[in-house]
C-alpha cells in the first residue's frame, strides 16, 4: 500500500508537467489616436498633419476654431478638410468636406492602416493669413 | 527497512529527473529562414525648391515593394550660397508636420547617394534642412530612386 503511494507521487509530478500552451491575453487592446493639429494657413494654402493608423477604423475631425493671425475675433468662414495619403510635398485627399468652424464633429472617414495624413485648406475665402484648430480621433 | 529505504531512494531519483524535465517550455523561433527579395530602385523623383535660412522642406513618396532606397543631394546653390555648403539630408517617414528621420547625414551636394537603404514597402519622406550654414535662401536638388 505504501508503495503504491510511492508510485503516485511521481505519477502526479508526470501530471503536473503538463502543455504549456501560451494563452492568448484577454485584455482588450484597442489603439485609439487623439490629435489637436493647429497652425497657420495662407491665403490660397494648405497645412497637413501625418499619422500612422494601425488598425482600420473610423476618423472623424472637428474645425473647432479658425482666427486671422493676431486677431482674436472667430472666423466664421469655411475651409476644406480631407484625408489621404503623404504624396511629394502635400497629402493626396481621398476624401474631402468643406466645413465651418464649430464644436462638433463635422468629417468622419474610414482610413485602413498605414501612414495617412489629414490636411486642410483655403476655399478662397481667407482675407488673410489665419490660426486654425483641428481635432481629430481615430479609433 | 533497507528495502524501504531502497524505495524511497527510487523514488526521490525519479522525482528529480521529473523535475528536472518540467523545465521552462519557451517557444523556440522556428528555424526555416524565408528569404526577402531586395528590390533595385525602378523610380526615381526629383524634388526641388528653395529652403530658406533656418528652414526645414520634406518629400513624401511610397514605395511598392522591399527593396533599395537612394537619396542624392544633386545641387545646392544660389546668391551668397556656396555649392559646398554642408546642409542636412535624410530619410524617413511622414510624422506630424515633419518628417522623422531614420537615416540622416550632413553632406554637400554630389553626385553619388548620400543615403541608402532597403526599406519594407511603406510611405517614407526625404528631409533637407538647414543646420545653421546658410545665409540665404539655397535652392536646391535631391533625386530618390526607389523600387
Amino acid at each position: 500500500m505504501r508503495r503504491s503511494l510511492f508510485l503516485l507521487v511521481p505519477l502526479a509530478l508526470v501530471v503536473a508537467c503538463g502543455d504549456q500552451i501560451p494563452t492568448s491575453p484577454n485584455e482588450a487592446t484597442t489603439t485609439s489616436l487623439s490629435v489637436v493639429f493647429e497652425g497657420r494657413l495662407e491665403v490660397g494654402g494648405s497645412a497637413f498633419y501625418s499619422f500612422t493608423v494601425q488598425e482600420s477604423g473610423s476618423l472623424t475631425a472637428t474645425l473647432s476654431s479658425v482666427s486671422l493671425v493676431g486677431r482674436y475675433e472667430a472666423l466664421n468662414l469655411p475651409l476644406r478638410i480631407g484625408v489621404g495619403v503623404p504624396r511629394g510635398e502635400s497629402c493626396t485627399i481621398t476624401q474631402t468636406a468643406e466645413v465651418y468652424p464649430s464644436l462638433t464633429r463635422q468629417f468622419s472617414a474610414v482610413l485602413e492602416p498605414g501612414i495617412r495624413c489629414i490636411a486642410v485648406t483655403d476655399t478662397g475665402l481667407l482675407p488673410g493669413a489665419a490660426i486654425f484648430s483641428i481635432r481629430f480621433v481615430h479609433s | 527497512m533497507i528495502e524501504r529505504m531502497r524505495w524511497s531512494s527510487c523514488v526521490l531519483a525519479a522525482c528529480a529527473v521529473l523535475v528536472a524535465g518540467c523545465g521552462n517550455d519557451t517557444p523556440t523561433a522556428p528555424t526555416e529562414t524565408t528569404e526577402t527579395t531586395v528590390a533595385e530602385p525602378t523610380t526615381q523623383e526629383a524634388f526641388a525648391g528653395t529652403l530658406p535660412v533656418g528652414g526645414v522642406k520634406f518629400y513624401s513618396f511610397t514605395t511598392a515593394e522591399n527593396g533599395t532606397i537612394n537619396v542624392t543631394l544633386t545641387d545646392v546653390g544660389g546668391e551668397y550660397v556656396p555649392a559646398t555648403v554642408m546642409i542636412s539630408l535624410a530619410l524617413g517617414q511622414p510624422s506630424g508636420t515633419d518628417c522623422s528621420q531614420n537615416q540622416s547625414v550632413t553632406t554637400a551636394a554630389g553626385t553619388t547617394a548620400q543615403i541608402t537603404g532597403t526599406y519594407a514597402p511603406d510611405v517614407y519622406c526625404v528631409r533637407v534642412a538647414d543646420i545653421g550654414n546658410l545665409f540665404a535662401p539655397a535652392s536646391f536638388s535631391v533625386t530618390v530612386a526607389y523600387p
